[in-house]
């Protein structure tokens, strides 16, 4: 799995590229020192990603596994090490361990199902991954419906790759809105709850949702509205981790840790869990 | 001086003089060697010790701080608060023995180039003939070390050589039998010989326990009444030894109310939670307590109006580690029995008795005195628990009829000379051997931070060692660097305002000696800036915070030593 | 099993210190914790208690994991090296021996932690019966029996002798090795090593040490077999004695029902929390000085031109505890404190077969500023789990 002599040593990795998503999202692209990826990883796992002296901090990889040349991460400037890393140029190296944690039953359960991705914001860096591995085995699974929603236009996560590709996709259909009206922008406006509960979507499919809290909490509601089953809606949870691998003791709701038990959970397994999140 | 050696000096100038004195030394081409490094800051009173010791730290050899003349300040006083800083924060590298010199301020203005010059000079000659850093770069070398257990593997042969480990002979072992046996043959223990004792005098356990009976009532009274809304208090724990403080909202809660001997957790600093919270909240308070309580009022960190304040007496409070090193263990439940001088424990071992002074807490037989400096009502009687140093005796006359002003008379020629005797005696120690003492003390922290939790002086919302700009954790101990710093700074945050309530020496497991540090820096203010007692009244200006014009300069900290 | 007086302990170590580092009691100013022995230390293996548990030999509070170098053009990074020689640990408690246990379940399930399982590895825990517990002490109710301690070898005194049993190959290997220099070291007349079945038979001098009674230890009668289980008896006897004082002490009946992986569900959002926590200060105290408390933060050290990068014992009662950018899971204090509790009584156990991650030591109700304890958390809930009914 990880090419690293203990869990938590590092691997040295190069940043290849960057992009700027939005004002405040960058995706960077990392390869090995000596090219190719650094190691192999599931949708929906993380990794540890660190500039020495500034800090460490998990980021879930949001290319999909079928991509052979590099893996990237999508993150968001609001802390210490996010705004270093934001600062940094392409050629720059940062210290990579993982993958961490569980991933999406991509291989199982959500096999030949219909799948529904509903994203907010930032947190369309771990669907994403999942996105293009289904869309790379299109064989495999049913119908996708992509419900994307951000604050604003420009705060659109990989707006070019989903209008270009992702739309274009067969038997996948794409659905963004915005928070408030704005010009130039043609699509929907209103908040991703009240937008998926207009889509009148198949009750009967499999949801992988992510998003701020507050987005999660709403929308669960209104897929149980619609009649949506508990046992098929997937989400990712974040709290702060420093090992990744169970046993520095932090990212724990009740006897579960996020980093290895996590950080994909059914909302039925979350049910079972204090509430402490 | 060492062959090759520059020293890593740091100079911190004043924008307005000092700088500008470098400056005039510069074009008036009079030169100062280049290991001078200058940062420039606002004014001399931008200097927070943390700089210097950050400075230390990171490397320097030597440390020096120019600004204005006093009196010449742009700012008209920054230096002048910047001089009494710099003095107690010299005092105290000089108390945990950093050698004499390697820190100092001088006062350069505009026009003196010349004297910038020369002093830049001076500071490079002394920090040369110091040499290196070494006391505190060894420091630094072993935070580096992989563990506290590494060693070198050099050092297992000196074992047999040097042959002078020391095993302790007192096996207090093989169950009832051998504690018999230990407890005849252990100095320590005071064995029940003398049937007498305690016979004449009012048995103060008797008497706390009164105490307690007629605080549960009366605090029963205020809460029924509703003058209180809560009680803060202590609530019996599982043995006698461990009540926690605790808020009591009714009277069946009170049931559990408890004042005993082992009652020594201060409870002022509670009052800032309970300073949130609606209505009045009833406090018990001792007399040493009642001093943090001012301190917080001054500081504004507690609402008077809705604090109602009980004075409880005080008998000197007992620690529990004070009579485990004796070797008391396996205590039976309600196995405590505290007379006016004796400690009678019951134990699965056998009944052991020792004196009540040696279980006492450090800070009662210095007691600043039994008088409470503010309280609504005042219930219970206390006692004179100053102890002689040398006798080890109490030197209050703890006469029956006893009052509180006698003992507060009693105090004055015994327990307050008493106070300072520890760091007297530290004081007169070399350099070197009070740096190998506090590093020793000091190499048992483990960065628990329950001295900066428990004291009432520490009421900081966020602590400036919780904050991400020290490359080790809060919580990390593994730079001995940092544990002094941590402590010194510490200290030095609480220098003026620490009424020396004890607590840190008495939450430390470890058991590190750290009032010393407090009382350091009270002891130094005494002398240079004349008496002054935190928390002795509501709303005092601490002596950090005001000047006169006259102040000694830090240089007083080199005399000083010098006649030694 | 190795018998040797007393009086001869340095000797013992010295041999021990010889072969590879030894970590053991020492007092430094009143304080005993656990040490490398060295000229000059004080060790205090009469010392029930260490202020701080022996995790450190093998969890240090804080150890390196590598270090870096700053140039983020070409970073390099350099593991810090591996436990790589042997070393013993003497004399660590039944309820420190657990608490490697608990430790174990944690550091070597996978992924494994290296540097845990290098120090596990290459360190020999010798066990040593508790002589004379305190009433603080509550292992029992953990299942813990102070006088078999366990670890790779047990150490016993009794009178003034002191009797070394191997538990594992590792420990009689240890102890065969150990003995070896010792009898190189002509002590072989003050120390004895053979199984404890077989009587491996030596010259008369063996008989010295076995007696108690210094006068008869001189003369030469009785044979060895007698010794051999006069011996035997008097450690089984000692044992024996231990365990009626355990019975006696205050906590060791503590009861465990109600805990574990038969916790009710409600225990989290318990309105009992809320009273529990009040005094606590939000130190680090308890889980410093605990030997199960296994949580660690990973800091970087600036070094200059590299980062030293090194992990630290951390506690969940620390308020940056759980803090990310974003906001922090754990806002109040009641939620840290319900975090040490729940996790040591209830989530370990979920996960770990039911075992509990606390092993009766004690040390939080000794050290606790402010006199909180699991055990008053384990009884208000025990009290409140009556009034109810």
């Amino acid at each position: 799995m990880c090419k690293c002599s203990d869990t938590l040593i590092p691997l040295p990795g190069v940043i290849t590229a960057i992009t700027e998503e939005t004002p405040d999202v960058k995706t960077f692209r990392i390869n090995a020192p000596e090219g190719g990826k650094l190691f192999e990883h599931m949708p929906g796992q993380c990794a540890m990603l660190c500039v020495p002296g500034v800090g460490e901090a998990m980021f879930s990889i949001t290319s999909s596994p079928t991509n052979k040349e590099y893996q990237e991460f999508s993150i968001k400037r609001c802390g210490e090490l996010t705004n270093c890393l934001h600062g940094l140029s392409v050629g720059d190296m940062v210290t990579v361990r993982g993958p961490y944690g569980n991933h999406f039953p991509v291989e199982s359960e959500l096999k030949g199902k219909d799948l529904i991705f509903i994203a907010g914001g930032i947190g369309l860096a771990p669907l994403r991954s999942v996105i293009n591995y289904v869309a790379d085995n299109r064989a495999d699974y049913g119908n996708v419906d992509i419900v994307y929603g951000s604050r604003s236009m420009d705060d659109l996560v990989r707006y070019q790759e989903i209008t270009e590709e992702w739309a274009k996709r067969e038997r996948t259909n794409v659905y963004l809105t915005i928070d408030r009206p704005q010009d130039g922008w043609n699509g929907h406006v209103g908040f991703v709850p009240s937008y998926v509960k207009e889509l009148n979507l198949n009750a009967a499919a499999t949801v992988l949702l992510c998003g701020p809290p507050i987005m999660i909490k709403f929308v669960l509601a209104g897929l149980l509205e619609l009649g949506f089953s508990k046992e098929r809606i997937y989400t990712t949870l974040e709290l702060r981790m420093k090992c990744g691998v169970g046993k520095c003791g932090r990212c724990n709701i009740g006897s579960k840790y996020v980093c290895k038990d996590g950080p994909v959970f059914k909302f039925t397994q979350i049910d079972e869990l204090p509430d402490e999140f | 001086m060492q062959i090759g050696f520059r020293p890593k000096i740091v100079a911190f100038c004043c924008n307005w003089c000092s700088y500008a004195g470098a400056d005039l030394a510069g074009s008036s081409r009079l030169s100062y060697p280049a290991d001078v490094k200058i940062i420039r800051v606002p004014c001399s009173c931008r200097v927070n010790p943390m700089f210097i010791l950050r400075a230390f730290e990171k490397g320097a050899d030597g440390v020096i701080m120019c600004g204005c003349h006093p009196g010449d300040c742009h700012y008209s006083t920054g230096n002048f608060y910047a001089r009494r800083r710099m003095t107690l924060l010299f005092s105290m590298l000089d108390f945990i023995g950093v050698e004499n010199g390697r820190c100092r301020v001088e006062w350069v203005s505009a026009a003196e180039g010349a004297k910038f010059s020369q002093t830049m000079n001076e500071f490079v000659e002394k920090i040369c003939s110091l040499g290196e850093n070494v006391r505190l770069s060894n420091l630094r070398k072993t935070g580096s070390q992989q563990t506290a257990f590494t060693i070198n593997t050099e050092k297992r042969e000196t074992h047999r050589l040097v042959g002078a480990v020391v095993t302790d002979a007192s096996w207090t072992g093989e169950g009832s039998k051998v504690s018999e046996k230990e407890e005849n043959g252990n100095q320590m223990s005071v064995v029940t010989g003398d049937p007498e004792a305690g016979q004449y005098e009012p048995e103060c356990g008797s008497q706390t326990a009164k105490t307690e009976e007629s605080l549960k009532i009366r605090l029963a009274q205020l809460l029924e009444s509703g003058k209180a809304a809560r009680v803060l208090g202590w609530k019996k724990g599982e043995t006698d030894y461990d009540p926690e403080p605790a808020f009591f909202e009714n009277k069946d809660e009170l049931g559990a109310f408890v004042y005993n001997d082992f009652c020594g957790a201060n409870l002022s600093k509670y009052m800032i939670e309970a300073a949130g919270l609606d209505g009045v909240t009833a406090v018990v308070l001792k007399p040493c307590d009642t001093y943090s309580f001012n301190q917080l009022m001054t500081e504004h960190r507690v609402v008077r109006e809705k604090t109602y304040i009980i004075g409880v007496g005080c008998c000197g409070k007992l620690s529990i580690s004070g009579i485990r090193a004796q070797g008391v263990t396996g205590i039976e439940e309600n196995g405590i029995e505290v007379t006016d001088d004796r400690i009678k424990i019951k134990t699965v071992y056998g009944d052991r008795e020792i004196e009540r002074n040696s279980a006492m807490l450090e800070r009662c037989g210095v007691c600043k005195g039994k008088e409470h400096r503010i309280f609504d009502e005042l219930i219970g009687e206390s006692r004179d628990t100053t102890i002689c140093a040398g006798t080890g005796k109490a030197c209050g006359s703890a006469a029956p009829d006893s009052t509180v002003s006698n003992a507060a008379a009693g105090r004055e020629n015994s327990g307050k000379d008493q106070r300072f005797a520890e760091v007297e005696r530290i004081e007169k120690l070399s350099a070197k051997e009070r740096f190998e003492y506090f590093s020793n003390e000091l190499s048992r922290c483990i960065r628990c931070n329950a001295c900066r939790n428990v004291c009432p002086a520490c009421s900081c919302i966020k602590c400036v060692f919780d904050g991400n700009q020290f490359d080790e954790a809060a919580k990390a101990n593994s730079e001995p660097f940092e544990e002094k710093m941590f402590h010194i700074i510490r200290a030095f945050h609480v220098a003026g305002r620490c009424t020396d309530c004890g607590e840190c020496s008495r939450v430390c497991p470890q058991n590190i000696p750290l009032h010393l540090f407090n009382r350091k820096f009270i002891k130094d203010i005494n002398e240079l800036y004349g008496e002054y007692c935190a928390g002795y009244e509501a709303g005092s200006v601490s002596p950090l915070t005001r000047f006169t014009m006259q102040d000694a300069e830090p240089s007083v900290v080199t005399e000083r030593s010098k006649g030694c | 099993m190795l018998k040797i007086s007393t009086d001869r302990i340095n000797e013992l170590m010295d041999a021990i210190a010889s072969k590879m580092d030894l970590i053991l009691p020492v007092e430094n100013n009143g304080q005993v914790n656990f040490g490398i022995y060295e000229s000059g230390v004080r060790v205090r293996l009469d010392a029930l208690k260490t202020v701080k548990s022996a995790k450190d030999a093998f969890f240090p509070q804080s150890e390196t994991l590598y270090s870096c170098s700053k140039d983020l053009k070409n970073l390099s990074v350099t593991p810090a090296k591996l436990m790589d020689r042997p070393f013993a640990v003497f004399g660590m408690k039944g309820c420190d021996i657990r608490g490697l246990e608990v430790l174990d379940r944690v550091f070597l399930s996978d992924p494994v932690d290296g540097f845990y399982k290098a120090r596990r590895e290459n360190g020999i825990v010798i066990g040593m019966v508790c002589n004379t517990p305190w009433e603080s002490c509550f292992c029992k109710a953990f299942g813990v029996d102070c006088t078999e301690p366990g670890g790779d070898a047990t150490a016993c005194v009794v009178g003034d002798g002191l009797f070394i049993e191997a538990n594992n190959e590792k420990g009689k290997a240890f102890l065969e090795m150990i003995s070896e220099v010792l009898i190189s070291e002509t002590l072989a007349d003050n120390c004895i090593m053979r199984d404890t079945v077989e009587t491996v038979s030596k010259d008369g001098t063996e008989k010295t040490a076995l007696e108690d009674d210094k006068e008869q230890s001189v003369s030469k009668d009785g044979t060895e077999k007698t010794a051999d289980a006069d011996d035997m008896e008097k450690l089984r006897a000692h044992k024996e004695s231990i365990r009626r004082i355990t019975e006696k002490l205050p906590l060791m009946s503590l009861s465990l029902k109600g805990w574990g992986t038969e916790t009710p569900k409600d225990r989290f959002d318990s309105p009992l929390w809320e009273k529990l926590y009040k005094p606590c200060l939000a130190c680090g105290t308890c889980t410093f000085v605990c030997p199960t408390c296994q949580c660690y933060d990973i800091k970087d050290h600036d070094d200059g031109d590299s980062v030293r990068r090194y992990r630290c014992w951390d506690s969940c009662m620390y308020s940056d505890f759980t803090l990310m950018a974003h906001g922090n899971p754990r806002t109040s204090q009641m939620q840290r404190f319900r975090q040490r509790f729940m996790h040591k009584l209830v989530y370990y156990p979920q996960n770990n077969d039911g075992i509990f991650s606390c092993t009766g030591c004690g040390r939080c109700i000794d050290k606790c500023p402010q006199s909180l304890n699991i055990v008053k958390v384990i009884k208000a809930f025990e009290k409140e789990g009556k009034e109810n009914v």
